[in-house]
């Protein structure tokens, strides 16, 4: 743990001294989970999250340096945006699977873009039944649409939740199983949004 | 952000919605879809016996641009042998459409569509050759 250049106390994270109440820019590097105050793993605890992120926000926030140097303003500034940022990502499951797998180099979504087995194909055959069923007004068919589509939903986020949680010791193939797994929940939450 | 007009008539109008029997020889499918927006679209053509388009249908659930992105295709690629449907670039569709720098990738899905229906037809046409040879 690096100290705090104004008080020399033990920083506990690498943007504020809890001593002296100092702020500082990161280092370059810094990733979300140590800006946060946690180390790079997929299950955390989330309260302890949502805590230390009340705690930084109120510690960085803008106002509390409104005194103190342009310099420091405008740090206070990037702080809670990056503050804010981080906490978007780690505090949802499924960002925070993907920041995890680029974190720890990938395939990034821009690298791979499929997704597992024919599911492209399964998705447009939903479509089509889904088109024909609100033709004719058939709710029954829609509804079983909609609980395949669900319980196929949870099953690719169960499977993200597992492969992100051995991310250190994954295969390449396993980390690309991930990815796909991510690229595919994008088409189902978009059916989950039509299938009402 | 407001769709150009050229968008908005093939969203209104789109050209050649519809679906080929995927199982026909001379018929060529694609189904490409974007993860970033979950946009996914099917394109297919058939083929006649010199290789040329002689027909092409869409369906694309999705974006207004992704929809007039692959309705623009499809009339592109009719009447087209299949090395020059294979020419078709993404960029020509973003200038004829006027697509904004966010929705570029509608515009390559597009043409992934069409390279993913040729590749598919060509497939078919190879198998239905060696299948011939092997028979002779």
């Amino acid at each position: 743990m690096s100290q705090c250049v104004e008080c020399g106390a033990v920083l506990s994270v690498p943007i504020c001294c809890d001593h002296c109440g100092a702020i500082f820019d990161p280092q370059p590097g810094t990733d979300h989970f140590s800006l946060l105050g946690f180390s790079r793993a997929y299950a955390l605890d989330e309260e302890r999250l949502a805590q230390n992120f009340r705690r930084l926000t109120a510690k960085v926030h803008p106002d509390r340096h409104a005194q103190r140097s342009e310099e420091v303003q405008a740090r206070a500034t990037r702080l809670t945006a990056d503050l804010n940022r981080a906490y978007a990502v780690l505090s949802d499951g499924v960002r925070r699977a993907d920041y995890l797998l680029e974190l720890t180099g990938g395939p990034t979504a821009a690298e791979e873009r499929g997704v597992p087995g024919d599911l492209l194909a399964e998705v447009m055959e939903v479509r089509e039944a889904l088109e024909q069923a609100r033709g004719v007004g058939d709710r029954r068919t829609i509804e079983r649409l909609r609980q395949v589509n669900e319980s196929k939903r949870r099953q690719t986020l169960d499977e993200i939740a597992a492969l992100a949680s051995g991310i250190e010791t994954a295969s390449v193939r396993q980390r690309r199983r991930l990815r796909l797994l991510l690229n595919a929940l994008r088409y189902f939450e978009n059916l989950t949004t039509e299938l009402v | 952000m407001a769709y150009s007009n050229k968008v908005i008539d093939h969203y209104q109008n789109p050209r050649n919605v519809g679906s080929l029997d995927q199982n026909d020889p001379q018929v060529g499918t694609g189904i490409v879809g974007a993860p970033e927006c979950g946009d996914v679209m099917k394109l297919q053509i058939r083929v006649d016996d010199q290789g040329r388009v002689t027909d092409a249908k869409f369906k694309t659930f999705g974006c207004g641009s992704a929809i007039a992105s692959s309705s623009l295709a499809t009339e592109w690629v009719k009447g087209r042998t299949l090395e020059e449907a294979e020419q078709l670039k993404n960029t020509e569709i973003v200038k004829e459409l006027a697509l904004p720098p966010v929705k570029i990738h509608c515009s390559v899905l597009a043409e992934d569509a069409v390279r993913a229906a040729i590749a598919d037809v060509r497939r078919k046409q190879e198998a239905r050759t060696s299948a011939g040879a092997g028979a002779r």
